[in-house]
């Protein structure tokens, strides 16, 4: 269940609001839209009283027939139900007996401009963003060649000068620091910065820096898509570290799996580029190519040629 | 792992200098150190995630600390809280 505040809603849709309700926010659980014309026709069974109501142009005809005594009672028993909220579309007249009912039990009223189908598509996307699980991981956000990049690792091992050096290289900021990740679909994650310190960055000895205002506009990007996480950490000379690239490591965040390449900082090591090669090569494997496996391919196949060869010697 | 809530009291919350206070003190320590607000979350090693949580005065926190050093910790970070960040530490 999560509090959805109306103001934030009439910003995002463009929508204005007719009676407030209460409390300038409703509670909700889903991103799911009914359309009330059955229970204004007097059918209450399985009614979704949990989502948001659309009113359109057949359901406001349909009250505005109906005789007025019947309409109070089903108005009544509509609103009495604990329906989050009623949105009224194509910024249609609303009828003063709707909003009286409404106020009776202080239900949010709010109307747009949009036709219908336009406000439905609209709801439920804003509900699903709105709704989407979130979590705040400390760590660098950076778009390296349009893959988002997820530094993570110990606190002073470099992530930010890391993110530094990708930015000079011509990457994007997205987060420094803090990263607010977003889960807005089955597998997909979207970071962004708290609003507070976006585009901000901090970096020891110096001290707090505006990428926007130093890098420019070009340097940063609002929010992106998480691709994969970057994890640095200490160089230990115990540690086996990927030599090959054959395995996959993968980091669950919010249930998603992204993939995890973790790598061993010492000094001396230009992380950003190792970075940068990181995302190339993800790249390519994303689009079917293993340069791990391909050289492998070859040493088998001469392996194979080499042991036909001695077959036939013999 | 070990917790203890705070109610913020000086005069301009965690803004730049006190923030800067709690990371240099949270920094000498192994531990995970958190600073929770409501539903976000702050690393206290890092001074931008805790800026961006915005802690004014009154408001309350709770700092969840979790290692090997975590009593130590504990003590030297409520201590500084506890004196409103004078500069004694």
């Amino acid at each position: 269940m999560s509090s959805i505040s109306i103001e934030d809603m009439l910003k995002v849709l463009d929508m204005e609001v007719l009676y407030e309700g209460k409390s300038l926010s409703f509670e909700i659980e889903t991103s799911d839209i009914n359309r009330p014309g059955l229970q204004f026709a007097g059918f209450f069974d399985y009614f979704a009283v949990e989502r948001v109501q659309v009113i359109g142009k057949v359901e406001m005809t349909y009250l505005d027939s109906m005789h007025p005594a019947v309409r109070k009672e089903r108005l009544d028993q509509f609103f009495s139900s604990g329906i989050p909220c009623v949105v009224i579309s194509r910024n249609m007249e609303v009828p003063q007996y709707l909003i009286d009912s409404a106020r009776k039990y202080g239900c949010p009223v709010i109307r747009s401009k949009k036709a219908t189908t336009s406000v439905i598509h609209r709801m439920i996307n804003y509900l699903d963003s709105a709704l989407a699980p979130r979590i705040t991981r400390h760590g660098v956000l950076v778009d390296v060649y349009g893959e988002g990049v997820l530094l993570m690792g110990e606190s002073g091992i470099g992530k930010s000068e890391t993110a530094l050096e990708l930015i000079k290289r011509g990457h994007r900021l997205v987060a420094d620091d803090a990263v607010e990740i977003k889960k807005v679909a089955e597998n997909r994650l979207i970071g962004d910065s708290p609003e507070l310190i976006r585009h901000y960055m901090e970096i020891r000895g110096i001290g707090i820096i505006d990428i926007k205002a130093m890098y420019g506009v070009g340097a940063v990007i609002n929010n992106k898509a998480i691709d994969m996480v970057v994890y640095l950490e200490f160089w230990d000379n115990n540690k086996e570290y990927d030599r090959l690239g054959l395995t996959e490591e993968y980091m669950e965040i919010l249930g998603v799996k992204l993939p995890k390449v973790i790598l061993p900082v010492r000094p001396g090591r230009n992380l950003a580029i190792i970075v940068e090669v990181a995302v190339r090569n993800w790249r390519l494997k994303h689009m079917g190519y293993n340069a791990a496996k391909e050289l492998d391919e070859r040493l088998n196949s001469m392996i194979r040629q080499h042991n036909s060869g001695d077959l036939q010697d013999s | 792992m070990v917790e203890k809530e705070f109610i913020i009291e000086n005069e301009a919350g965690l803004h730049a200098r006190p923030a800067a206070m709690l990371i240099k003190e949270a920094s000498r320590f192994q531990s995970d150190i958190l600073v929770i607000r409501g539903n976000k979350t702050g690393n206290a090693k890092s001074l931008l995630s805790i800026l961006a949580l915005g802690v004014f005065k009154g408001t309350r926190v709770t700092v969840r600390i979790d290692g090997s050093d975590e009593i130590a910790a504990m003590y030297k970070i409520s201590k500084l809280i506890e004196s409103n960040f004078s500069e004694e530490s």
